[in-house]
């Protein structure tokens, strides 16, 4: 589970003006954005002829995060404030703990393994219990953070949704309305933040998230259980570990460099040109998602494309070999999430 | 970076799988990118040659997907031609922008094998000349007195832009790899000059036993300033672009390339010594010369042919010249992509030292095939010295088979006479045609089916561009297509000057694109009426399994149903009997 500092809800709390939340949800924007950079390592780790299911579900909650961002996104901007997005300082440089959090947890970019997702992505995403009884708070969770949120937004009612609703984005090319929607009233802020709490979490009762679809902790755990996670009238909580089997060859990842990064490559190389390309690649859609989220809905199609453009360039990246690591062990190259102004 | 994709450079594969022995880049995404490109040098309107804008940097889109390069056709690779490239000129100290403006669609030309030593595996070069369009000038232009210059002189919104392109690099094994290098200028573009290529005064490649020593020379003579374009012409030593001059080739030539006349007994007459410079003055200048004539060889130079000399022990040899009369003509745009029975119209400028000349005639030959043909196999210049000529497509017939149309070609110039062209003295090399892609006739069905009409279409896409099944999702599956509806309608109605059109290539006709948007848009909801079948196809199985993938699919959208436990696999096949209704008409 994601910890957060303590004292973020009561920040919320205190509030008196949207202008006051301003950067608690930017900061909520990164916090969304943060945890993109290791899944889509970790894809880009998986051969692209095998572990195709691993894949697909380990790439619906990258979509799902993305739309996540977009909802803080269109938030934001509600509240009349502006996203930032394109600058070094908007990615973090892993392993890192992630935005908000009070450091606990250190997310960083990894080849694919089971491991890797029982220690680090359910770890994100893990809901908290339902009850938590304890004497001293010395953490808040995102579910905290975001209820908070929701009800100094409620609270503060429709003056503080004073921003210019021509921003929001809302494009259904991409997702359906039911998932990616205009955000102009407290009731719409309402409805994004169950959307993204319960979309990560489920709910206390439930492992489902609103569309009827797995919530992003038990998709992981069927990759780390190994079989689908299926409706079983007779199991404790309604469901069960007990649908097909998710098939993983653990011989169809690349040893991708953990937390690859710029310096040190070979610039002459074949790999250090890739790596540069996928930075630069990766900086455009930085770019695109700043115009985007900055009063151009419109540059959403620039965006999806070079989305695609970088999983191309990332596959082209991670086939790579970049010599051995300390034991030995052949290594490829990872993708970087660097921010460069231009191809080199 | 070019990164271009090679399956579809064989005709073969449009209808096989791809295999270990494809060519070097079958995984090509087709991408075209600026890499550490910079403004190395300019040549200012009172001669300067040193500005503020030297060392920033030149880039294209910082926000957008990448531009493309792309052929037209297999049976037509020479003409390649970038798609969707936004060009950028950036201070990189401040990060603020100089210009921006779009790159008009053009073919490269004057190919020939440039370089002498090309370990990078090509040592052919080609120039491409275009304009930038709706050019927006940035805060960083007002610290450019060179900028501000060009913003002031050029018009249409437009710039001039020509771009020499060489040392590609086939080698696999290193940060070469699919790249190579350019080097270009930048220039004021004015009203009434052609979009895609030169056509001023041309000296005629430097040919010695057949191959070309030296490439040819646009020049231009302005009162007694005479501007020349080394460019492209001159030959290299490496990938870097280091030029060579005669003299580097041929002991017996003791200077570089001179200007001058050719006499009436073949003598040459030196008119302005000319120097070949490194490679520092070929980025500087971008190979483009100027020197001032003397008045009286001006005068003469402005009425007689010019020709290329050097010296040898024997004295001043002529190596190259202009046409006999110094008359020279182009096509502008030359490369046409035609849906049967479509039209398009053909400009070609024509020149004579440099002027416009009307009522020249420009001949054309019959066309290669029947689907294409020319209004007119004799055309004469209007006031500007252009010649229009509409060129009329018809339906192919489908010669090919798997590949769809036909490319058919019409040679051009003004020697000869109509409907026999003759080649020489024109300037021009043999990819000088006029060249179209005529696309095979199609009646849209009514209700596109998947086996039928989408199948067959998106399985040459998927043979041809593996990179998409092998890195996205396969082109041919029923179900990815299903499942990737939204996305493909998307990239299948953009713009054609989008980045992101789809098919990269630009070869599917207009009928076929709107059919397969048609099947797409149909795909809403009705797993079932989408799954009908039109005519039995031979792997029973495999509809069976696309059934059950796409029955999948559509619980997976409308969700809801893990709770009945549906999940349905292909094992379940055989257990779960399939309804007659689902397949539709299956007796």
């Amino acid at each position: 589970m994601i910890r957060l500092a303590v004292g973020l809800t009561e920040r919320i709390a205190s509030a008196s003006a949207a202008a006051d939340l301003h950067d608690l949800v930017q900061a909520a924007i990164q916090l969304e954005f943060a945890t993109i950079p290791p899944y889509l390592t970790a894809m880009l780790s998986l051969h692209p002829d095998k572990n195709r299911e691993v894949w697909s579900i380990i790439h619906s909650v990258v979509v799902d995060e993305m739309l996540h961002m977009s909802l803080a996104c269109n938030l934001l901007n509600a509240i009349g404030g502006r996203p930032f997005i394109a600058s070094a300082d908007f990615v973090p440089t892993y392993p890192t703990a992630l935005p908000l959090g009070i450091g606990d947890l250190t997310v960083g970019l990894a080849a694919y393994s089971p491991a890797v997702v029982k220690s680090v992505f359910m770890q994100i995403e893990e809901p908290e219990a339902p009850l938590v009884f304890a004497a001293l708070v010395q953490y808040e969770t995102i579910g905290m953070f975001y209820e908070a949120l929701k009800h100094k937004l409620m609270e503060l009612g429709s003056a503080a949704f004073m921003g210019d609703p021509a921003r929001q984005v809302s494009d259904t090319s991409w997702f359906s309305s039911s998932r990616l929607f205009a955000l102009r009233t407290p009731e719409d802020a309402t409805r994004a933040i169950d959307l993204i709490v319960r979309d990560g979490e489920g709910t206390s009762v439930s492992p489902l998230a609103p569309e009827g679809t797995l919530a992003h902790y038990y998709r992981f755990q069927q990759l780390v259980e190994g079989r689908r996670l299926v409706a079983d009238a007779s199991a404790p909580n309604g469901f069960r570990f007990a649908g097909a089997p998710i098939a993983y060859d653990s011989a169809g990842v690349w040893p991708v460099r953990a937390n690859q990064s710029l310096t040190g490559l070979d610039p002459d190389s074949l790999g250090g040109r890739r790596a540069r390309q996928f930075a630069y690649v990766f900086s455009k859609l930085m770019r695109a998602l700043q115009r985007t989220f900055d009063g151009e809905p419109d540059q959403l199609d620039a965006a999806m494309g070079l989305m695609f453009e970088l999983k191309l360039a990332g596959q082209g990246l991670v086939s790579v070999a970049d010599g051995v690591d300390d034991d030995g062990s052949l290594v490829h190259l990872g993708p970087v999430f660097s921010y460069v102004s231009f191809n080199e | 970076m070019s990164d271009v994709s090679t399956r579809n450079n064989i005709a073969g594969n449009y209808a096989s799988p791809p295999n270990p022995t494809d060519l070097w880049n079958r995984l090509g995404g087709s991408t075209f990118s600026f890499i550490d490109c910079v403004v190395s040098g300019v040549d200012g309107p009172a001669g300067e040659d040193h500005d503020a804008a030297i060392g920033w940097r030149v880039g294209d889109a910082e926000d957008r997907p990448s531009a493309k390069m792309i052929d037209l056709d297999p049976a037509w690779q020479f003409s390649s031609e970038i798609w969707g490239l936004e060009v950028r000129i950036v201070d990189p100290s401040s990060g603020a922008l100089a210009l921006r403006g779009q790159y008009r669609v053009a073919s490269f030309r004057d190919l020939f094998a440039r370089q002498l030593s090309a370990p990078n595996g090509q040592p052919r070069g080609g120039r491409y000349v275009s304009v930038v369009e709706n050019v927006e000038w940035g805060p960083a232009a007002e610290n450019s007195a060179v900028l501000r210059s060009l913003r002031d002189t050029t018009e249409g919104g437009r710039l001039s832009v020509c771009m020499h392109v060489f040392g590609y690099w086939y080698r696999a094994d290193n940060g070469h790899y699919t790249t190579g290098s350019v080097i270009g200028s930048i220039g004021p573009w004015r009203s009434g000059e052609p979009l895609s290529v030169v056509v001023a005064r041309r000296i005629q490649s430097f040919v010695v036993q057949g191959a070309v020593i030296m490439g040819p020379l646009d020049f231009e003579l302005d009162d007694e300033r005479l501007s020349m374009d080394f460019g492209h012409a001159l030959q290299i030593a490496d990938d870097h672009g280091t030029p060579l001059s005669p003299r580097q080739r041929f002991n017996d030539v003791t200077s570089d390339p001179a200007l001058g006349f050719i006499e009436s007994d073949g003598r040459f007459t030196l008119a302005a010594s000319l120097t070949v410079g490194d490679l520092g003055w070929y980025r500087r200048t971008g190979g483009v010369v100027s020197i001032e004539l003397a008045s009286d060889v001006a005068a003469r130079a402005r009425q007689t042919p010019m020709a290329l000399g050097v010296e040898t022990s024997n004295g001043w040899v002529p190596v190259a010249r202009e046409t006999h009369d110094g008359v020279f003509a182009r096509a502008d745009d030359f490369v046409f992509r035609l849906d049967a029975g479509a039209t398009a119209e053909a400009h070609v400028h024509v020149r004579r030292f440099g002027k416009p000349i009307a009522n020249r005639p420009v001949y054309f030959d019959a066309a290669s095939s029947n689907a294409l043909q020319s209004a007119a196999l004799d055309v004469r210049t209007d006031a500007s010295g252009v010649a229009r000529v509409e060129l009329a497509s018809r339906d192919p017939g489908n010669p090919r088979g798997v590949i769809d149309g036909q490319i058919v070609t019409i040679s051009y110039g003004v020697r000869g006479s109509p409907g026999a062209v003759d080649p020489g003295d024109s300037g021009l090399d043999a990819l000088d045609v006029l060249v179209a892609h005529v696309r095979d006739a199609y009646t849209i069905p009514d209700a596109p089916e998947f086996h039928a009409d989408i199948r067959p279409l998106m399985q040459q896409y998927a043979y041809l561009y593996p990179v998409m099944s092998v890195h996205l999702f396969n082109l041919a599956d029923y179900d990815a297509l299903v499942r990737h509806r939204r996305l493909l309608i998307h990239v299948f109605s953009r713009n054609i000057q989008d980045p992101n059109y789809m098919p990269t290539t630009r070869d599917l006709s207009e009928p076929k694109r709107q059919m397969l948007l048609r099947w797409l848009q149909s795909e809403t909801g009705d797993a079932q009426r989408a799954l009908k079948i039109a005519s039995a196809p031979d792997n029973l199985a495999g509809v069976v399994e696309d059934h059950i993938a796409a029955l999948n699919a559509f619980y997976a959208e409308t969700a809801s149903d893990l709770k009945r436990g549906s999940v349905l696999t292909p094992s379940s096949a055989t257990s779960t009997p399939i309804d007659a209704d689902m397949l539709g008409g299956l007796s």
